[in-house]
């Protein structure tokens, strides 16, 4: 008999953890905006999958991972308020030098980053990952469980809110 | 409406290029397309591979993973074969040793078909023994009360009884026990009887009553006649008949001037009381009255 591949195996484990742990600590900063709460999060994650590796089979792997970080995240948010940390959130721009561009670009900046503050966690998450990860509708509904109409719901919501918040301040 | 349908598509790099027409057109984009592009150049946290895993393994608790692999057993063909056959044979055993145990109604005799055909008559309120499935191993019977045997020709058939164990290779017989009393009776073939170390041959028409003394009776039928709903008796005294008469007929009997010691030989019916009163009476010139409380008196007419 054949052994199966089994999270329980160090390699497999290993495979699993290189393949889902950059997307997995995205979708944790979008939703902490810190990144070292991100990075423990994710480690937390993977230390569930890894005790709880005969229950899980390596091809439901990811979206254990997702759930239980997700699940881990709501843990902490209960007890603990969230503290606002966005301050590397924009990369200078390299075609355009002129100062008023460079201040410009700044104000635009400081404005997202309220603008993205006022959004909720969802809508939020839901908008970066779709922007920032370029991940699709269809992904999105999956670690949300959540329909592809509701999922791209979410994100133009996200939108036309920034929109308006940019708008007013 | 139609744009924000667009907008949708745009965001989910979906869009057609006659929408992207359409938002182009649209003097709101720019600010959309703005955001999107400021959205896109946040740094990320770059989660470090290596480092992440020496982490974790260097966590107390990733050494012990709490859900082990279940474990399978895995054995060589050769075994589960082994296994297999084991496990029919220890189930055979176990099955041909089932008892079967059969009791006759209490007033009616009950016929008994074994495996190899062999029959038992079993007479009312008997009790037989044997294990069905072992038969063609173990023709072995035993036996409370009295029954008559046809054995089937075979192997050696015994059976066992409290008192001892009668053993044929094929022929017809009767056993009766009660108390410590085995009357065995052949009818055909050759009975070996083996009592307290001691075999005695029964052979056809002898009736053998074992313990407390042997005696040796003739029978002058080809089957025990309680077969047909009769009891017979060969030089019997009076006594013992009356009694048999009570059993069969739930009634009890007095005697008045007679001699209940007196030797009888014959037979009564089990189906009718007044048959088998004068069956047993008239030979031995007797007389018999019946009250209607089940009492049956018999008496000498002429010493009235």
């Amino acid at each position: 008999m054949e052994e199966k591949p089994n999270i329980c195996q160090q390699e497999v484990f290993n495979k699993v953890y290189k393949e889902q742990v950059q997307s997995l600590r995205n979708f944790m900063f979008f939703k902490t905006k810190d990144r070292d709460a991100s990075y423990d999060l994710v480690q937390e994650a993977f230390l569930k999958l890894w005790q709880n590796c005969g229950k899980v089979s390596p091809n439901k792997a990811k979206s254990y991972l997702f759930t239980t970080a997700n699940n881990l995240f709501l843990n902490t948010v209960a007890h603990k308020k969230v503290q606002f940390k966005f301050t590397q959130g924009v990369k200078k721009s390299q075609d355009n030098n002129s100062p008023e561009f460079l201040l410009e670009e700044k104000e635009f900046g400081q404005k997202l980053q309220k603008a993205l503050d006022s959004l909720t966690q969802l809508q939020r998450t839901a908008f970066l990952l779709s922007r920032v990860e370029g991940k699709k509708y269809r992904e999105i509904a999956a670690i949300y469980n959540i329909s592809e109409k509701a999922a791209g719901k979410r994100v133009l919501d996200a939108l036309e809110k920034l929109r308006e918040t940019i708008d007013n301040l | 409406m139609e744009t924000k349908q667009a907008l949708e598509k745009w965001l989910n790099n979906e869009a057609t290029p006659a929408e992207m027409k359409v938002l182009n057109a649209w003097p709101d984009f720019d600010i959309y397309k703005k955001i999107d592009a400021h959205t896109k150049r946040m740094v990320l946290p770059e989660h470090d591979i290596t480092s992440g895993i020496k982490a974790l393994i260097d966590t107390p608790l990733f050494n012990k993973p709490q859900q082990k692999t279940p474990k399978v057993i895995t054995m060589p063909m050769l075994l589960k074969i082994a296994a297999i056959f084991i496990l029919l044979a220890v189930s055979g055993v176990f099955i041909t040793t089932l008892p079967t145990n059969i009791q006759a109604p209490i007033a009616a005799n009950q016929t008994i078909e074994l495996p190899d055909s062999s029959k038992i008559t079993l007479k009312q309120n008997g009790r037989i023994s044997y294990k069905k499935y072992g038969w063609p191993f173990n023709r072995e019977v035993s036996l409370e009360g009295e029954a008559y045997f046809e054995v089937a020709k075979g192997e050696t058939f015994t059976v066992v009884t409290p008192t001892g164990s009668v053993s044929v290779l094929g022929t017809s017989f009767n056993i009766k026990t009660e108390n410590d009393i085995l009357i065995v009776s052949c009818f055909e073939g050759l009975v070996s009887v083996k009592t307290n170390g001691i075999n005695t041959l029964v052979t056809p028409g002898d009736s053998f009553s074992f313990a407390p003394t042997v005696v040796n009776n003739k029978i002058y039928t080809s089957k025990p006649t309680w077969i047909f709903n009769e009891s017979s008796f060969v030089d019997v005294p009076l006594e013992a008949v009356l009694m048999e008469i009570e059993k069969h007929y739930k009634v009890t009997t007095t005697t008045k001037n007679i001699d209940v010691t007196l030797r009888y030989t014959g037979s009564f019916t089990h189906t009718n009381l007044d048959q088998a009163l004068q069956t047993v009476t008239l030979p031995l010139n007797l007389s018999f009255s019946k009250d209607s409380k089940n009492e049956v008196q018999i008496y000498d007419p002429k010493k009235q």
